[in-house]
């Protein structure tokens, strides 16, 4: 060690400076919860300092993943609609973003998602470092919601989609693009690490067992899936309490419910080529996944602005319901209608209106194709906006042969008239402005596959 | 030759402190001066039998000379053979004039010819080759010593340090010495009685000192010792400057470093804040520019030019020897008030206020020197953040003898300089012929809404700010100074109040009586400064090898800008209303409370230890700390049939009033000890070693909040709920040791060799930072090569290059992360956000600056002429470069990477003469000349810069400082309709290069004489600016569309309004200062019962000559970055009009 380090690290300081220097390095730290205000490196890299990152990270993934993809994913396959004229950097129209305007919502949305898995991945290496194995908890908890940001990357982007490497300490290595199933990957490989620091933890393990269940079945491998998810109670849920934002608050999610906030969302009813009938013409028959209500015309809308989602409504991240549909959509590959159905109306009895009553259960329709559209529709109602539609139709692409054509929204749009839809099935975000990716990242060579 | 020398060698020209090596055989002795009993030692050494032959190469000489002094005879012996001659000045003998014919073999018999019958003798010296004449004196025997004395005693300058080469002189009686390298003197033989000693060194003031020398003393210790404090002179020729070894000699450092005195230069300029008196030094190479003219506006300081694209360019401030915050131009310095958010035509309302510089918090006044260190020394001697320069502030310290007390009092008139007229206005009457209450142009001319009928210039610079008026300054100081040999002590303080020249504008003041709306004097004169000031110094000598001095500045600050704004459609409705002598309703009334309050401290413990042998230490501990509150309110009232109230604003948020806090607090903290020495070694001084070593910690903390608008009730500045905020702080630790020694070889040659290492919590871990440097001066005059002659009485080179760095942020290096109040899970927490992303490969910025020049000295000390050239390349400058998201920052994604290259290339000239220097009249001349070149060398791949239609731009082969403006294609009115539409002007799509805002070059003039004894003085400076473009954003566009006028005054409107702000051009020529001092007599003073009494009158910014439309091209109204930007917001720098009274006790 050099000698001006020595000084440096030495207490010499003290005895330079004396004891007013000394007793001042107490004043960042008692006076760090400041908004705002930047966090001393000093702070970060200790054991305290890992926890709050950690926090941070949680609270970036709340408002960044789950905020403003489960808006775009909502958009984009038709959920909702925006009703204000100006149409929000294609996603209404599934048109490519422009590739010369920056701060689009499919820029923004990967974007978001990058940020957060690098301070996922940084706590990650901060907690692993200063807490030792009381952070086990932490670190599970933090490979799934990593877990989690790869399941929105691999369910909604293009294939090809690059991951960096960006340390605390300053490391950065660009990395290249991800085909989707290596994303899907990666989730696996995250919940796996969770897994195994998740031991003593039966909801961590619980919910760490079903995002991979999630990625298995995302990629067709239905028995491994179900057989992970085969002791997650029916009651089980993992979710985000909604918060409405107060005055200086970070929002939980992107679109919450502030006064100022103009933008005006509708609910789709079945028009486009989607097929699902988000809310029915009398609104006495509408789904109670759907959260809806009449606006002041006597049109169902979605009441975003105001009271979507509702005060205390919990937004899932995984659940006992879903592992019953994973399960469901295994019996429906071995061709088992009996489980099948069990497994359908098993969700449906989880849903209780005020009275009391719960979901009535539904019939075997009687053959193959219509039981998958059978757990597509139950899927599409149990994850309404909760930004996982566009998985969803990719999947009903790529292992039930269904012509995307036919389950994209395609014509004009319901919320705006004068939008004609376009022909991406992805969230395309190539762009080539300033804070692209194509232009910044040399090992990045675009998406791989524009299919679903 | 010196006219002060006491002994003079003709053939070379010898100097007293190798005089003892010339008498060794050396031929390269040189320097001035003689102690008294050196001559004696010449004797006892002399050996008169001694043959000349020995001496040498023997040369005949033959000379014929009429009516000369015996002095020209010897010179002109000495100059024939080529042998050196050694004679006392002080022999009347040598004054006689003679006439004769010599014709001898050798020197020694011509000058033994010569001085035949002059009573004096002639030998020589142990050397073989030295002639030495020999005055009674000499040849007096001990008798004649016994009825004589001695003096003796010790020299210090301003720091208490010893004084080494300054002559010392018993005043009519010729008797003379030089200080040691130890500041010790001792004269002998001195007639008893009452004399003045008389103490001079070049760059400082002449002291003189009443002596009572006693013949009885027939021992030499029988006399008390005298110490001299000699205090720095002039401006120029100042020769002993700070160092890491303490003081070195100027001549004897390899690079450029200006010394100022601050006495002289409050002299002739009124300075009322150290950034004033940085801008009045007019130091080559540093340029001052200010935010605006109103009291307490911050400064931006630049040496040799802009330092860096996106690191810190300001210089460090040293105060008696600790470091204090040196952050001037960063954002901490403006926090804004903005008013509720307007409805449709209403302007929106927004109040900056600047905060005064942490510099601005010394009080001049207690200033003894401002030391300006430029170049590649600056870094290893301070280490970190001084690659940009330093400015090392010594103050006032005590001073031995009777207490002395001092008040002055200064009041300042402050007057606006008036704006240019540059726009014009259409007046117009209504359909019913009333005058129309708005401003009539084209639109509404087409409307038919009015009937324009004149069009006339109104001076649209001047009249959107208040009014202007005259500002005032009025300063009461007391002071206290005294000592005696074992403590000193320096105490002051200060009252200084000035009210700005802005002035609530006369039509609000009748629209406020009006509405019932009480204006209290904070609005009548909204921009306003009170600073207290407590200084205090106490020096302890315990020995004479030892002071400790405590020193201890305060300032507690409070700045006011307040601003009255009502809103109406149209600025000028309000002077249409003036004249029409109504006073139109506005729409809304704020009243914007907007200010600082600072209190500061630094304090420091120095202590020095200075033995008479060859070494010394030194420690020094101190702390800067300033806490600083900068607030802004508004006082909202909506107004509707005559009646303002508080009401709500128009974005429909209940908070009418509403408070942004920014509260800052700034701490830096030093400790550093020092140890070094002189060492002489062998061959009689042909080499001396002067080398020290000191490690110093440097601890900064930095922290600045700023809180977003938050309600309060009305008039009150506290009040419930709490907005979001910004805060950010840093905690830099630095620690570092430096090690530097000065080669002296002959006494001639001189280098400096430094080394300095780094650590700390910014620099990267586990890797130190050095910074070498090698500088060396050789003092040409000296050689024997060189030609006597009267005009160049001194010249030396000198070269240096080094090494400086400017350190990234850690969070450059890390990453950072930001704290934020988040929820999950429905709770409130606190959480860390995740902002940049690191570069754990980025490095400091290094620049390796060479610098050479030379500084002659003409006419003995008469005049000063230094040229120095420098160039300082950057070769890693820090840039940010675009990053991709899949790095983790969403917004903006960049980080720092050391990617570009940065040139700055300098020339600076400094000439200053005494044209008459006597006892009854000082005249001097003096000119400072500087150019500084910045162009980016290499930009570097992504790195991020603006795009090409930007105003701001960086292109490589360009200045970091260079302006750009989309130029104006072609304009006509196509229509016809009397006014240029937005179509039919054509502005080009990309902007064009218009040149930098930093001055090409810079210059001053000064001048001052001192007359009747030097009890009256006048000075005067000129400061001239060269060419410089600055982005002027006109402050509104009334007018542009009047028809009828002038289409070519129309399109700089109109292009202005187009592209967002124009590029000026400017070159300007500014009396800065004139002074006129005047002592008065002794007599009429000491009937008052006081020392000294001295009346001054001075001014500055008295007239300013330049072609520029803006409102000043020394006001920057954005103090962030490196660009110059005229927003039109805020006024010029005011005349001022000085009268200062001072009276010693």
């Amino acid at each position: 060690m050099s000698l001006p380090n020595l000084l440096y690290r030495s207490s010499i300081v003290c005895l330079l400076v004396g004891a007013v220097g000394c007793s001042l390095s107490s004043i960042t730290d008692s006076a760090k919860t400041t908004d705002g205000e930047l966090v001393d490196p000093k702070v970060v890299e200790s054991k305290e300092g890992a926890q709050w990152i950690y926090l941070g990270a949680v609270a970036k993934f709340y408002h960044e993943v789950t905020g403003l993809m489960l808006m775009n994913v909502g958009r984009f396959t038709d959920e909702i609609a925006l009703l204000s004229t100006k149409n929000q950097a294609g996603l209404d129209a599934r048109i490519n973003v422009s590739t010369t305007t920056p701060g689009n919502r499919v820029l923004a949305g990967i974007g978001n998602i990058h940020s957060v898995k690098v301070q996922l991945e940084q706590a990650i290496q901060l907690v692993s470092k200063h807490h030792g194995p009381a952070g086990n908890a932490i670190l599970a908890h933090s490979y799934g919601l990593l877990a989690m940001t790869y399941l929105s990357v691999g369910d909604n982007f293009c294939s090809g989609i690059a991951m960096s490497v960006s340390n605390y300490g300053g490391e950065l290595i660009l990395g290249p693009g991800l085909s989707t199933d290596s994303i899907y990957a990666r989730a696996i490989t995250a919940a796996d690490k969770g897994l195994a620091l998740a031991v003593d933890s039966v909801p961590l393990t619980r919910f760490l067992k079903g995002l991979k269940a999630r990625a298995l079945n995302a990629t067709g491998k239905y028995k491994a899936a179900a057989d992970l998810t085969s002791d997650i109670p029916d009651d089980y849920v993992i979710s985000e309490l909604f918060q409405p934002s107060a005055p200086g608050l970070s929002t939980d999610f992107q679109y919450g419910s502030r006064v100022a906030y103009t933008e005006n969302y509708n609910v789709i009813n079945g028009k486009g080529g989607n097929g699902l009938e988000w809310i029915a013409m009398n609104p006495a028959d509408q789904d109670m996944r759907i959260p809806i209500r009449l606006g002041t015309s006597g049109v169902p809308i979605l009441p975003v602005n105001t009271d979507f989602p509702f005060d205390n409504r919990r937004i899932s991240f995984f659940s006992g319901a879903e592992a019953r549909l994973i399960e469901a959509e295994y019996y429906l590959s071995i061709d088992n209608p009996t489980e099948f159905m069990k497994k359908i109306n098993a969700v449906r009895r989880l849903y209780k209106y005020r009275s009391g009553a719960v979901l009535a259960d539904t019939v075997d329709p009687g053959s193959h194709d219509a039981r998958v559209d059978l757990l597509f529709r139950e899927r599409a109602y149990t994850f309404y906006m909760t930004g996982r539609r566009l998985g969803d139709l990719r999947r009903l692409t790529k292992y039930y042969g269904r012509d995307p054509e036919t389950i994209w929204p395609t014509g004009r749009s319901e919320g705006q008239q004068f939008i004609v839809y376009g022909d991406n099935y992805v969230f395309v975000p190539e762009f080539e402005g300033l804070g692209s990716e194509t232009n910044f990242n040399p090992n990045y060579k675009g998406c791989e596959s524009y299919e679903p | 030759m010196s006219s002060t020398a006491g002994m003079n060698f003709y053939g070379r020209s010898i100097r007293s402190s190798a005089f003892i090596g010339g008498l060794m055989g050396l031929q390269f002795a040189i320097v001035t001066d003689l102690f008294a009993e050196q001559v004696d030692d010449l004797v006892a050494t002399a050996t008169s039998s001694q043959s000349v032959q020995q001496a040498g190469v023997v040369r005949s000489v033959k000379i014929e000379v009429k009516d000369t002094t015996l002095r020209f005879v010897l010179h002109e012996i000495a100059k024939v053979s080529g042998q050196q001659v050694v004679f006392s000045g002080n022999i009347p003998q040598l004054d006689r004039k003679v006439s004769l014919t010599l014709n001898e073999p050798n020197a020694l018999a011509a000058v033994k010819v010569a001085i035949r019958g002059t009573g004096l003798t002639a030998t020589v010296a142990k050397d073989g080759k030295t002639i030495v004449v020999l005055g009674r004196g000499v040849a007096e025997d001990s008798t004649a010593r016994k009825e004589s004395g001695v003096v003796k005693g010790r020299v210090y300058d301003e720091n208490k340090k010893p004084v080494g080469g300054a002559a010392v002189e018993v005043s009519g009686v010729n008797k003379r010495a030089v200080t040691d390298a130890n500041g010790y003197f001792e004269i002998r033989n001195i007639v008893s009685g009452k004399h003045d000693l008389v103490v001079k060194l070049i760059g400082y003031k002449s002291e003189r000192v009443a002596i009572n020398v006693s013949s009885s003393a027939a021992s030499d210790n029988s006399q008390p010792d005298v110490t001299i404090l000699l205090t720095p002179s002039a401006t120029y020729l100042n020769e002993v400057v700070t160092t890491a070894s303490g003081t070195q000699r100027r001549i004897e450092v390899g690079n450029d470093i200006v010394k100022i005195n601050a006495a002289e230069l409050l002299a002739r300029a009124p300075a009322r804040s150290v950034s004033d008196m940085i801008r009045f030094a007019q130091v080559p190479g540093v340029r001052v520019t200010t935010a605006s003219g109103e009291p307490g506006s911050p400064t931006r300081i630049r040496m040799r030019g802009i330092g860096s694209i996106s690191q810190n360019s300001d210089p460090a401030i040293i105060v008696d020897g600790i470091w204090i915050n040196s952050t001037m131009s960063d954002s901490s310095v403006i926090n804004s008030a903005w008013g509720p958010a307007r409805s449709s035509g209403e302007r929106n309302l927004m109040k900056t206020n600047y905060a005064p510089s942490p510099i601005d918090a010394i009080d001049p006044a207690t200033i003894e020197t401002l030391e300006f260190v430029r170049g590649p020394s600056a870094a290893s001697l301070y280490g970190q953040e001084a690659a940009n320069g330093v400015i090392v502030i010594t103050t006032k310290k005590g001073k031995q003898g009777p207490t002395s007390w001092t008040y002055t009092f200064s009041r300042d008139l402050d007057v606006q300089p008036r704006a240019k007229q540059g726009s014009w206005l259409g007046y117009g009457t209504d359909p019913t012929g009333n005058l129309y209450t708005q401003e009539c142009n084209a639109e509404r001319h087409y409307q038919q809404d009015c009937f324009q009928d004149s069009v006339v210039d109104i001076n649209r610079m001047g009249y959107l700010l208040n009014d202007d008026g005259n500002g005032s300054l009025q300063n009461h100081r007391v002071s206290v100074r005294g000592g005696n040999n074992k403590t000193a002590y320096s105490f002051s303080t200060a009252f200084q109040d000035n009210i700005g020249t802005q002035r609530v504008s006369e039509i609000n003041l009748i629209r406020a009586r009006k509405l019932n709306i009480p204006i209290t004097n904070n609005f009548r004169h909204p921009g306003r400064k009170k600073d207290i000031y407590l200084s205090s110094s106490i020096s302890f000598i315990p020995t004479q090898s030892l002071t400790i001095d405590v020193v201890a500045n305060t300032n507690n600050s409070n700045l006011k800008q307040a601003q009255i704004e009502t809103n109406d459609l149209s600025v000028v409705r309000m002077m249409v209303d003036t004249l029409a002598g109504m006073a139109g309703e506005p729409l809304s009334f704020n009243m914007l409370h907007g200010g600082s309050d600072v209190f500061s401290i630094n304090s420091a413990v120095n202590l020095a230890y200075q033995s008479k042998s060859w070494w010394f230490g030194r420690g020094t501990i101190g702390a800067d700390i300033a806490e600083r509150k900068d607030y802004g309110r508004n006082d909202y009232r909506s107004c509707a049939l005559g009646v303002c109230i508080p009401a709500a604003g128009s974005d429909g948020m209940p908070t009418n009033y509403r408070l942004r806090d920014a509260t800052n607090s700034n701490k830096v903290l030093t400790g550093r000890i020092s140890a070094g020495g002189k060492l002489p070694i062998g061959f009689d001084r042909f080499l001396t070693l002067t080398p020290s070593i000191g490690l110093d910690v440097k601890r900064s903390l930095n922290r600045r909040l700023q809180l977003d608008m938050k309600t309060v009730p009305f008039g009150s500045d506290q009040g419930s709920g709490e907005g979001a905020g910004t805060v950010t702080s840093n905690d830099v630790v630095t620690a570092g040791y430096f090690f530097t020694t000065a080669f002296g070889v002959l006494n001639r040659i001189y280098f400096n060799l430094g080394f300095r290492q780094d650590a700390g919590s910014v620099i990267k871990r586990n890797s130190a930072s050095t910074y070498p440097k090698l500088s060396t001066s050789w003092i040409v005059s000296d050689e024997g090569f060189f030609p006597k002659n009267t005009f160049i009485s001194g010249l030396s080179f000198r070269g240096a290059v080094g090494y400086a760095a400017v350190h990234p942020d850690a969070a450059d290096i890390n990453g950072g992360y930001q704290y934020v109040r988040s929820v999950i899970g429905g709770e409130v927490i606190w959480i860390a956000e995740l902002k940049t992303v690191g570069n754990n490969k980025l490095v400091p910025e290094r620049s390796l600056e060479l610098e050479g020049g030379f500084d002659a000295y003409l006419w003995g000390d008469r005049a000063q002429l230094i040229f120095t050239v420098a160039n300082k390349n950057l070769n890693n400058a820090i840039i940010n470069r675009s990053i991709p998201p899949s790095s983790g920052v969403i917004i903006a994604a960049r980080r720092k990477e050391n990617i570009s290259r940065v040139q700055n290339r300098s020339v600076e000239l400094s000439f200053n003469t005494r044209v008459i220097d006597n006892d009854y009249m000082l005249l001097q001349l003096g000119t400072n000349i500087s150019n500084v070149n910045n162009v980016i060398r290499k930009l570097g791949s992504h790195a991020i810069v603006s795009t090409n239609t930007s105003k701001d731009r960086l292109v490589e082969g360009y200045s970091i400082s260079s302006v750009w403006d989309r130029p104006v294609l072609g304009y006509g009115d196509v229509n016809g309709n009397g006014y240029l539409d937005d179509s039919e002007i054509i502005l080009g799509d990309t902007t064009v290069y218009k040149g930098v805002s930093e001055p090409k070059y810079t210059a001053s003039y000064n001048g001052s004489v001192a007359v009747l004894n030097r009890n009256l003085s006048f000075s005067f400076s000129l400061s001239h600016r060269g060419p410089s473009v600055q982005y002027a954003t006109y402050h509104d566009n009334y007018g542009e569309m009047v028809v009828g006028a002038p289409l070519e005054l129309q399109v700089r409107s109109r292009a202005n309004k187009i592209s967002g702000g124009t590029a000026l051009s400017t070159s300007e020529v500014r009396l800065s200062s004139a002074s006129v001092n005047y002592n008065l007599p002794a007599s009429f003073s000491q009937r008052l019962k006081s020392k000294l009494i001295v009346l001054s009158l001075q001014g500055s910014n008295l007239a300013l000559w330049t072609s520029y439309e803006g409102r000043d091209p020394m006001v920057n109204s954005s103090p962030i970055g490196n660009k110059v930007s005229d927003n039109g917001y805020t006024l010029p720098i005011p005349r001022k009009y000085a009268f200062n009274v001072r009276v010693e006790l």
